[in-house]
């Protein structure tokens, strides 16, 4: 490459500034600040463009030649390389990434594109910023780089010259890459990096997998382990529930107990306020209340019994002895009542009812005697009559026997005959009875309503006479008698019959006479008839007056009136008194007409009075007295009730129920409250009675077990391990711990594999490619490593007049140059020299980088590097310089005079700003 | 006909511990507990009769208190439909274990948690027969034979393994004793995967897990459907798939693409032809493969942040578009560089060997143009 021409359009101090330039050699010369720096900093950037701030942070080269104008920085270059002439034009904006390019082809004049991402050096000298720096640029330190040590340099410019000029980066970069990509995969102590990590953790999963194997092999057994444990505990459990229930059944029933006796405890305690009563004041008050209504009740009492006995508001003690008298003279006055009652209901009644029956009676007697006095004149025709009956009765008799011989069959008509013959003669018999009964009876009668006790025994006489007379007509008389010789009987039957005849005729001739006589005797008998009914009735009507009368008699006599003697005399007796009175006033009444009793009633009526009237007198005293006692100590009572408060209780009734309740009550409470004590005290339970009644209702109640089946349970409940949760709790842990499945860990096992393996053989790729690429390093070293010190050596001598010929460089790169047998160090050698030792070097090391086939020829820019030769030595180095311009164009700048009058003398164009 | 849901291995309590992300691990364990719900909603919505769960209903034999109360509260809802459950090995009961208290699990829910029984559905002429597991491992086989009966289903409800049944601890169940069990139909459970198959004239699957658990677990997920039509000695099965999200693991081409937009494109392009519309929901895992021009910028990190899919797992298996033949003939750093890696690809001893040193070469010119660990 030969740069024709640079136009600063606008860069730093300059402004629209051309500058031609000669393709072999020049010096452009100017004072300090004349802007040769500028200039070359407008070629670099031109070239390479602007790669950001140097190293030390120091403006660019962008910001620090903005254009004094204050326009865009701009500039242009003209140039030949590989066979081409280029116009290059660059417009500079704020960043890198604003600057443009243009380039046009000279010789077509068209556009040419940049490779993208490539600089015009790049493209054109086939060398990077860094490259063109160590090859092409040759200068003062401090402008592109921080002045480190001649050795340091050395060493980059060394190891470039393994690079060849088509690369773009140094060798040692790329080791530097792939080592970096190795050292992620595995640092160089091994302990890092993404294969060191997987590989452990490759390790851990399959240090994990079998660790999970293991402890899955384990827990098969451990399952079994738990079976048997969890059947242990169950049974143990079930135990423990037995015993448990029996003791919570204990302590449910204990509860039950003692919330019962609370309850029972709180109902006394309400049945206490209820009654206005405190439950503390019990103690005292129930006692002293107790005596209080103990003598209330006493002096009641006494007067009770009083009033008992007389049945009013009197009272008054009484005796057995009394109470016996008093007794007896009750059944007297019943008795006395009975008697009265009997006469009554009786006696009276009989007497009323014989009097009917007598006057009935006594009517048909008179009936009787009438009839019986018209029968009189007609007893002489009856006695005829009777006779000629009695003749025809005994011809018929005879006949009849007769007859009967003649013919048995004839008996009974004589037995006929013969009966009512008997029956006439009964009759006879009876009326003879009759009249005489009824005669007694009669005068019996009459004397008994004169009330003459003989009468009645006449009457009684007479009755019965009638009586038996009535008897003897109702009994009959039978008679057989037998017959006869047959044959005399047929003709004392003729004779009979013919007498028979006769008899009939003068029975006929009575018998009007005799009909009229029967029908008086018809009457007769009817009347007959009718007393006959009556007779009994009577009897009866006069039995009974008379048993009854006899009965009453009886009685009254036997009723002992005389009053027993009253050792007290009774209260009680006043009304005993007045119905005694009154009963015997009825006595008296009814026993009017028997003096007799009158006189004892009156007696007894007597007696009694007098009797009750002395005991009426002191029972009066003490009725008082105890009145009065009764109402001291009600008073004193109610006193008490009233200062109790209880103003309620106005009498001692009230007092004694109350009083009853309060002792009731207070001692089912004074109990109750002992009885939750000692409850509370044996149970040790503290809970109030709402806790109990909550617990309880969901406690549900269990047969207690016996004290030996108790004792069999704890015995069995001992002999289970007390560890047996704990064994239980530490297995079913060791199998809860049961991580990741060995499926999964397998997963990643195999997934981790791959990624060893990928980054196993990256890593291996990385080591092989790095040994190989230092291998080929190496190789290219150490076929450079001659080249350089030949070509080297030559310049030297050639810059030293033959004086150094051989420059050596070890592997610390300190330059050594051998001086008259022995290698001295450059920096042992004067700073001309050392100089001149580098600057060999520096252009053996372009030349052997830059000159391969088909590579543009490198513009070297040279900043002023011989400032420090004295002139022998810059003379021998224009020359050597100009020699070398055959293959590069040299621009050189220098603010030293003399140099550009010595480079002038040695075929160099000398432009000065 | 008699309509029954067969869902296993929910593993409900799965923690998604392999998904680093705190959130994205919370919303899969809602997805499982939703997909459960889910399952029970649609027992309902076809009017299923049965439910069998044949094990690892829990991802663990002491599952939270809570979560179990949840379960129970579920199942009470869709009565009247039985819920058969037989634990598993992961599920285990043991004394004190959340099966320990068949007071708490609702009427309609029915539990194998022991040895071989049998439940009986006369109305439904079925019988369902079932067993548990009691411990981690049940190395005897749990499943007992039972008499065939005309017109009558027999139904097992069991988890076990069928597949290894000779070295599984996991309640082995060889195929002779499934031919011989007498069973219309064996519900089975452990077998993360929708398997079908049928021994002699007994019918069994796996309905596999009803939401994944992790890309072990891919593709569409769900319940099995059984219909139990009279005349027929098996059940007519359908899958219905029910999963939240899916796993899914797949290869993109990205040769020639220079950016991560234009990959994140023609992966979004490729996600959306493959899984619907609704492809965002899903996890994946995308092996990057094909060429990459020297030029390209696409990273791991740019791609997953222009990716908007739930999980995204990418394995980047690219390589760049250069002519390593040519490179190595240039007298460059490079150049010398692919020569020698060439030559170590030509003498690799194995496959690995040589993908390593592909591996090694493609790294090492990438890392004369990026820096590596940003790409990483
Ligand atoms: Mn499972």
């Amino acid at each position: 490459m030969r740069i024709e021409q640079l136009n600063l359009i606008d860069f730093g101090m300059f402004h629209q500034f051309e500058l031609k330039l000669d393709p072999s050699a020049q010096l452009i010369y100017g004072d300090n600040e004349q802007g040769k720096t500028t200039l070359l900093s407008f070629m670099l950037l031109m070239l390479y463009g602007d790669q950001g701030r140097d190293r030390k942070g120091q403006l660019t080269i962008r910001s620090k030649y903005q254009p004094w104008s204050g326009r865009e920085m701009a500039g242009s270059l003209i140039l030949t390389a590989k066979n081409h002439r280029y116009q290059i034009e660059k417009h500079f904006g704020k960043t890198f990434s604003k600057d443009t390019t243009e380039i046009i082809d000279l010789n077509t004049d068209e556009a040419v594109p940049l490779p993208p991402k490539m600089e015009v050096g790049e493209w054109l000298l086939d060398l990077n910023l860094a490259g063109f720096l160590k090859t092409g640029f040759i200068g003062q330190p401090g402008i592109f780089n921080n002045g480190q040590g001649q050795d340091d340099l050395t060493e980059k410019l060394v190891k470039n010259l393994t690079q060849s000029g088509d690369e773009t980066v140094s060798a040692n970069e790329v080791l530097a890459r792939l080592a970096a990509a190795s050292t992620d995969l595995r640092s160089k102590s091994g302990n890092k990096g993404q294969l060191v990590a997987a590989k452990d953790q490759l390790e851990q999963l399959q240090l994990a997998r079998q660790a999970t194997v293991a402890r899955q092999t384990a827990q098969t057994e451990q399952v079994a382990q738990l079976q048997e444990l969890s059947q242990q505990r169950q049974q143990r459990d079930q135990l423990q529930t037995k015993l448990q229930q029996d003791q919570q059944a204990q302590q449910s029933q204990q509860r039950q107990q003692l919330l019962q006796a609370i309850q029972a405890n709180e109902q006394q305690i309400q049945a206490l306020h209820a009654l206005s009563f405190q439950p503390e004041q019990v103690p005292t008050i129930l006692p002293k209340l107790q005596q209080l209504v103990q003598d209330a009740v006493a002096a009641n009492q006494a007067a009770a019994v009083l009033t008992k006995v007389n049945g009013q508001n009197l009272s008054l003690p009484i005796s057995e002895a009394d109470y016996a008298a008093t007794a007896k003279l009750q059944q007297q006055t019943e008795k006395i009542q009975q008697l009265q009652n009997f006469f009554q209901q009786e006696l009276d009644p009989a007497a009323a009812q014989a009097l009917q029956q007598q006057a009935a009676w006594r009517e048909l007697t008179q009936q009787q005697k009438q009839l019986t006095e018209q029968l009189a004149p007609a007893d002489q025709l009856r006695a005829q009559a009777e006779q000629l009956t009695t003749a025809q009765q005994q011809n018929l008799q005879q006949q009849q026997i007769h007859q009967d011989r003649l013919d048995r069959s004839q008996q009974h008509t004589a037995a006929n005959s013969r009966t009512a013959q008997q029956a006439h003669k009964n009759n006879q018999q009876q009326k003879l009875l009759l009249g005489g009964g009824l005669l007694l009876l009669g005068i019996g009668l009459i004397l008994v309503i004169v009330k003459i006790v003989f009468g009645y025994v006449l009457a009684g006489g007479g009755l019965l006479l009638a009586v038996i007379s009535l008897l003897r007509r109702s009994t009959p008389n039978s008679l057989v008698s037998d017959a006869d010789d047959f044959s005399e009987q047929k003709a004392a039957l003729q004779e009979l019959q013919a007498q028979a005849l006769v008899l009939q005729q003068q029975a006929a001739d009575l018998a009007p006479q005799l009909n009229q006589l029967k029908v008086t005797e018809q009457q007769l008998q009817q009347v007959v008839h009718q007393i006959q009914a009556a007779q009994p009735r009577l009897a009866t009507a006069w039995d009974r007056w008379n048993t009854n009368l006899e009965q009453w008699q009886t009685q009254l006599a036997n009723t002992d009136l005389q009053l027993p003697e009253l050792t007290l005399a009774t209260a009680a007796l006043t009304e005993l008194k007045n119905q005694l009175s009154l009963q015997l006033a009825n006595c008296q009444q009814q026993l009017i007409q028997q003096l007799h009793a009158k006189q004892v009633a009156d007696f007894t009526t007597y007696q009694v009075n007098y009797q009750l009237q002395q005991k009426d007198q002191v029972q009066q005293q003490q009725w008082h007295d105890l009145q009065k006692r009764q109402q001291t100590t009600q008073a004193a009572l109610l006193a008490y009730y009233q200062q109790l408060g209880h103003t309620e209780v106005t009498n001692l009734t009230q007092a004694q129920q109350e009083l009853a309740t309060l002792t009731r009550v207070g001692q089912l409470y004074q109990t109750t409250q002992a009885t939750v004590a000692s409850q509370r005290q044996v149970t040790g339970i503290k809970a109030s009675s709402a806790e109990l009644a909550a617990s309880l209702q969901q406690a549900t109640t269990a047969a207690r077990l016996t004290t030996e089946q108790r004792h069999q349970l704890q015995t069995q409940l001992k002999q289970f391990p007390t560890d047996l949760d704990d064994q239980w709790y530490q297995l079913q842990h060791q199998l809860q711990g049961f991580g990741r499945s060995v499926d999964e860990i397998d997963h990643d096992i195999h997934d981790l594999i791959e990624t060893v393996n990928l980054l196993q053989t990256r890593y291996q790729s990385l080591t092989l490619a790095q040994t190989t690429l230092q291998q080929v390093i190496d190789e290219r070293r150490k076929y450079f490593a001659p080249s350089l010190k030949e070509k080297a050596g030559q310049y030297l001598a050639t810059l030293t007049n033959q004086r150094y010929q051989e420059l050596l460089i070890p592997k610390s790169f300190a330059l050594e140059v051998r001086d008259q047998g022995s290698y001295h160090e450059a920096d042992y050698l004067s700073s001309g020299t050392a100089d001149q030792a580098y600057l060999a070097l520096r252009l053996a090391i372009t030349n052997l980088l830059t000159n391969k086939a088909g590579q543009s020829s490198l513009p070297l820019l040279l900043d002023d590097i011989l400032r420090e030769y004295d002139d022998t030595r810059a003379a021998n180095a224009f020359r050597f310089l100009k020699s070398q311009s055959q293959q590069h164009q040299l621009i050189m700048f220098t603010c030293h005079q003399n140099l550009a009058d010595l480079a002038a003398k040695n075929g160099f164009v000398v432009r000065t700003l | 006909m008699t309509k029954i849901v067969q869902m296993s291995d929910v593993h409900l309590g799965f923690a998604y511990a392999g998904l680093t992300d705190r959130h994205r691990q919370q919303q899969r364990q809602q997805d499982l507990w939703q997909t459960f719900l889910n399952a029970l909603a649609y027992c309902q919505k076809i009017d299923a009769q049965l439910l069998l769960i044949p094990g690892d209903l829990f991802d663990t034999p002491n599952p939270d208190a809570a979560l179990v109360q949840d379960v129970q509260d579920a199942f009470r809802k869709i009565a009247p439909i039985k819920v058969v459950i037989a634990t598993g090995n992961h599920d285990f009961a043991y004394a004190g274990s959340c099966w320990d208290e068949p007071q708490k699990w609702p009427a309609n829910v029915h539990l194998f948690t022991g040895t071989w029984s049998k439940l009986d559905f006369p109305d439904w002429q079925i019988t369902i027969w079932g067993a548990g597991f009691t411990a981690p491992y049940a190395k005897i086989s749990l499943l007992k034979p039972v008499t065939p009966q005309t017109n009558h289903w027999q139904i097992g409800v069991l988890h076990g393994d069928a597949f290894t049944p000779e070295s599984s601890p996991y309640d082995p169940l060889t195929a002779e004793q499934i031919a011989n069990s007498g069973l219309n139909w064996l519900a089975l459970g452990h077998i993360h995967k929708r398997i079908q198959n049928q021994v002699g004239a007994t019918a069994y699957a796996y309905a596999g897990t009803p939401e994944g658990h992790g890309f072990d677990e891919q593709g569409p997920k769900g319940v099995l459907v059984l219909d139990f039509i009279p005349g027929q000695t098996t059940p007519t099965v359908t899958f219905q798939p029910l999963a939240q999200r899916q796993y899914e693991e797949l290869s993109v081409d990205l040769t020639g693409l220079n950016s991560n937009s234009e990959a994140a494109a023609k992966i979004e392009t490729m996600l959306a032809e493959k899984y619907g519309p609704d492809y965002q929901r899903h996890l994946y895992k995308i092996h990057l493969t094909g060429a990459l021009p020297t030029t390209a910028l696409i990273t791991e990190a740019g791609l997953t942040a222009q990716l908007s899919v739930f999980d995204l797992r990418l394995r980047n298996e690219t390589h760049l578009a250069i002519d390593y033949q040519q490179l190595a003939q240039l007298d460059t750093l490079a150049g010398n560089f692919t020569k020698k890696v060439l030559a170590k690809i030509d003498q690799a001893h194995n496959d690995q060997e040589k993908a390593q040193a592909q591996l090694a070469l493609d790294l090492g010119l990438r890392a004369f143009q990026e820096d590596l660990t940003n790409a990483h």
